[in-house]
């Protein structure tokens, strides 16, 4: 077990080392994430001023939605979109078959090979957006909200790592999917807004088979104390086990994509 | 003007091979449509205007600027242009009877027509069932707004492509597009019109390129400007289309003189 950790480990320095040969490119692509995320935050900005709240949420909770948002989504991101995106074109040129007959876990090696560094600004915008919520909110951080809003964090992180995984995976048995990582942009956009202002069957659909809603909306609202649509109370329960759920279910999906894997390329 | 036609058909057939992809689109537009429309409707709550701006006209703005003028994903050059940079296939671009910039043109025009009536139309057909989508405010009203489309889809194109063409001095197409993709959201009015902005920001951005790719169409479709006035913005449309056509064939020009090709 230590020397696969060491392995992975290995690997990952690897890639580190290979990211900073272009250290202007990478900080180059932080700051245009940077700036592309600024400006739409700055555009929701000018809507609440303008109106004082969406959905009952003023900017100061907008604010801190937005960063959990993002925060949570850079870390699940960074382990997973661009491994599970490029899978397509690993299964389409018989590169994937290569990955299988290696000695350790596909999808860890998968992960841990191709770890984002740049989603580094992400985090630090996300990070920074929190902080600041949570420093202008009347919000009191005892260690039980510390707890639920930590855990909230890996849950929300884990279910983006969750999704795309499943929606990677499932180039192993249809090829194509790069039209779903579209869709699936589509949909977690709109974990950006507070949930309650979308008509009630695309709350249900986000709440249940397309689970964006635990992706900000429910963690957060749960650790502001605000309203969550059918959750109520157990909002923040929901939100800390959503990851860990689908987490779940997407470990059986990729065992079940890899069972059925035939193979396309060559 | 026969060999840009010909692109822009071959790219239209390009596009609709892709029958399964129209499928996914149309979802993709209507769940754009119908955030946007949830997003003013919870905003103006029970008040009937604000800033002079009625909610049916907001929603009326969500649909068509979503539909219409948001339609091309201008990143796309950019991507493709930043991949012929790093692999050195640009290289065959060059060798081409004709400037590459219109070659792209007529390729994008293709793809925008393609998805208009495949997707951008039937969206607002079906969503105009479900909300009160209002006319145009007049004829006239009409017809500068096609002419403001046209306007919308050259400032976009320009814009997009001195982007892409930055991408030889820089090698990274993601960071140009997402750079392009933030400003575009925040001043192009996609998200929100400029009626709404602080009015500092307003005075400067009513006078930058990126306000015809959305706002100006849609305030002259919903008749905020009036007659003269919408005259007077389409011929300043007009002018900026001109500048940054001109300045992306001059960059196109000395790319030309000093390209060191990388890759291969």
């Amino acid at each position: 077990m230590s020397s696969l950790i060491d392995l992975y480990w290995h690997i990952f320095t690897l890639q580190v080392r290979s990211r900073f040969e272009y250290r202007a490119d990478m900080v180059l692509g932080w700051c245009a994430r940077i700036l592309s995320y600024v400006c739409l935050y700055i555009a929701i900005w000018i809507i609440v001023e303008r109106f004082e709240m969406i959905g009952g949420w003023v900017w100061v909770e907008i604010a801190f939605l937005l960063g959990f948002h993002m925060f949570a989504y850079a870390i699940g991101a960074a382990l997973t979109f661009i491994q599970m995106r490029q899978l397509e074109e690993m299964v389409r040129q018989g590169q994937f078959e290569v990955l299988l007959v290696r000695p350790v876990n596909t999808w860890a090696y998968l992960v841990v090979s191709g770890l984002n560094l740049q989603y580094l600004g992400h985090l630090v915008l996300g990070f920074s957006l929190m902080i600041w919520a949570l420093s202008n909110l009347d919000l009191v951080l005892s260690p039980l909200v510390t707890f639920q809003l930590v855990f909230s964090v890996v849950s929300a992180a884990m279910l983006t790592t969750a999704l795309l995984t499943m929606l990677g995976a499932s180039a192993l048995l249809i090829t194509r999917t790069r039209f779903f990582f579209g869709l699936f942009y589509d949909f977690w956009e709109l974990g950006r807004y507070p949930l309650v202002i979308f008509p009630w069957p695309l709350q249900a659909l986000l709440l249940t088979a397309l689970p964006m809603g635990y992706t900000a909306f429910v963690p957060a609202a749960a650790v502001l104390g605000k309203e969550v649509p059918f959750w109520g109370d157990w909002a923040s329960t929901a939100g800390m086990l959503a990851g860990p759920v689908f987490g779940g279910l997407a470990v059986l999906f990729w065992r079940f994509c890899l069972r059925k894997f035939e193979g396309v390329g060559g | 003007m026969r060999i840009f036609f010909v692109f822009a058909e071959a790219s239209f057939r390009v596009q609709a091979s892709f029958s399964r992809q129209v499928f996914v689109l149309i979802i993709g537009a209507l769940i754009n449509v119908v955030a946007r429309v949830a997003i003013w409707t919870s905003v103006y709550d029970e008040q009937s205007s604000v800033s002079g701006v009625e909610l049916n006209q907001m929603v009326t703005y969500s649909i068509i600027g979503t539909c219409l003028l948001l339609t091309w994903d201008s990143g796309l050059t950019i991507r493709d242009l930043g991949a012929e940079i790093r692999s050195g296939h640009i290289a065959n671009k060059l060798l081409l009877p004709y400037q590459f910039p219109l070659f792209s043109l007529a390729l994008q025009f293709g793809a925008r027509v393609h998805y208009v009536l495949t997707t951008g139309l039937p969206v607002i057909i079906l969503v105009s069932l479900f909300t009160g989508l209002l006319p145009p405010a007049s004829m006239f009203a009409l017809g500068l707004f096609i002419i403001s489309c046209a306007i919308s889809f050259a400032i976009l194109f320009s814009l997009s492509t001195i982007f892409a063409l930055i991408c030889f001095w820089l090698f990274n197409a993601i960071s140009a597009e997402l750079m392009l993709r933030g400003i575009l959201v925040l001043l192009s009015g996609e998200l929100v019109p400029l009626w709404f902005f602080p009015e500092g920001l307003a005075r400067v951005v009513e006078n930058l390129p990126f306000c015809w790719i959305t706002f100006y169409p849609m305030a002259i479709y919903l008749g905020e400007i009036d007659h003269g006035a919408a005259v007077l913005t389409v011929a300043g449309g007009l002018i900026w289309v001109s500048v940054l056509l001109s300045i992306l064939f001059l960059l196109w020009r000395r790319i030309c003189q000093t390209i060191a090709l990388q890759g291969g």
